[in-house]
């Protein structure tokens, strides 16, 4: 079949040569075209507002590598007190105790839900003791709700400060919707933040405008970037800690704990 | 009569796996962040390169779905849609050997999954038959009702 005696094949064989280059060449700009338009539409890692980066904020972030702020000095939260920490977390407890667990989980989340039941006490008890640094890494992962209840917990960790902000975040995994909906609304979520002690007027506007919108994608990618792909997972000390159910994953975060 | 009907058969494969490419590639196309975190779960590939991964993957899929549901460059389309697949079950199978627990990601999603060891062996032996299809169109070379046909002139003519 390579072999053509027909007088006209060369003529056709350049002209099938000529189309076929075309064509590749037009499905390769489309491509191109999709990509760009595609990677536009990604806003990951577009500069962000940050809780606690506020003038007004209550939430002054700590470092959780370098002492926390000396009580005395001001607006700085006594060592101890929740507060914004490593960009996407709420810390509790002191930044330099030997062991740091971080909690990454999402609002809606069942599985985190029933973590937090059977875990919230004894891991806060931990913290108030001084034997764990308890960092909660809340992050958009399931649906329109985890990225919203994220953004009102952003909006009151910026505001309201940490020890708020912790409650919020207790309240709204009490409150969790089932995964099918129905969803609270912005009106909800901000009465559920005045519950947890926020001032209304502080936190309606953000929760509202998705004041934390940018704050919510990014930390989605941060997440990702460190390895956690389910909810809930549970670093301790910056490793993974696995269980088949949750009450294992309770007790082996426990004993990482101990043994940290 | 045969090479008639390997024809038909062959308009009915492009049919099928353009079609999958299609559905894939759109459902993956709202949320380019999650595709790129897809793809990102697999942990095989290089940081740099991830990002545009997942921000290409998507269109490509639904060019070459479109390409072969119309019959267009359709021997080069089958190539590559074939290589994908290879690629595409090398993924799966790894992630599956590592004993991750994740989503292939393969119609939008990503990320974990609880029955994710469960769904490896049925996504594995899907994308190994649309590996097979694509094998049999780069091997038929022609198939009806396809653009191929109105824009190239068959190069043997003569051979009536």
């Amino acid at each position: 079949m390579s072999t053509n005696n027909s007088p006209q094949a060369p003529r056709s064989t350049r002209r099938n040569a000529l189309v076929g280059v075309g064509v590749v060449l037009l499905l390769v700009v489309a491509i191109g075209i999709g990509y760009a338009i595609q990677s536009s539409r990604d806003t990951t890692g577009d500069a962000a507002k940050n809780p606690g980066e506020s003038s007004s904020s209550a939430a002054r972030p700590t470092d959780s590598s370098s002492p926390s702020g000396d009580p005395s000095n001001g607006g700085e939260p006594a060592k101890g007190t929740p507060a914004a920490t490593d960009t996407y977390g709420l810390g509790v407890g002191d930044p330099d105790a030997p062991v740091k667990v971080e909690v990454f989980e999402d609002f809606q989340c069942p599985f985190c839900m029933q973590f937090e039941e059977a875990s919230r006490d004894q891991l806060q008890q931990v913290a108030a003791d001084g034997d764990a640094y308890l960092v909660y890494r809340p992050f958009a992962f399931l649906n329109d709700y985890s990225g919203r209840a994220l953004n009102a917990f952003g909006v009151v960790l910026d505001a309201s400060g940490g020890e708020v902000a912790l409650k919020f975040h207790d309240l709204l995994f009490e409150n969790q919707p089932s995964e099918s909906g129905p969803w609270p609304s912005e009106d909800d979520l901000v009465a559920l933040a005045v519950r947890a002690g926020a001032e209304e007027r502080d936190v309606r506007r953000g929760i509202e405008k998705l004041e934390f919108g940018q704050w919510v994608v990014n930390g989605a990618e941060d997440a990702s970037k460190r390895g956690v792909n389910q909810t809930p997972t549970i670093f301790v000390d910056g490793r993974s800690v696995s269980g088949n159910s949750i009450d294992e994953l309770v007790q082996n975060t426990l004993s990482a704990i101990d043994n940290g | 009569m045969l090479r008639h009907m390997v024809a038909w058969f062959a308009l009915g494969a492009r049919l099928l796996v353009g079609v999958v490419w299609i559905v894939a590639g759109a459902l993956k196309l709202p949320d380019p962040a999650a595709s790129v975190r897809a793809v990102r779960a697999y942990d095989l590939l290089p940081e740099s390169v991830v990002p545009v991964t997942g921000h290409v993957l998507p269109v490509v899929e639904i060019v070459i779905g479109l390409a072969l549901v119309l019959g267009l460059m359709t021997r080069l389309m089958a190539v590559v849609s074939g290589l994908l697949f290879v690629a595409f079950i090398i993924g799966i199978a790894s992630a599956w050997a590592r004993g991750m627990q994740i989503e292939c990601g393969c119609f939008g999603g990503g990320g974990y999954s609880t029955d994710a060891t469960g769904d490896y062996p049925w996504e594995i032996a899907r994308d190994t038959g649309l590996l097979l299809v694509s094998g049999f169109l780069v091997w038929c070379r022609r198939s009806r009702l396809a653009l191929d046909n109105l824009l190239f002139v068959p190069r043997f003519v003569h051979d009536r």
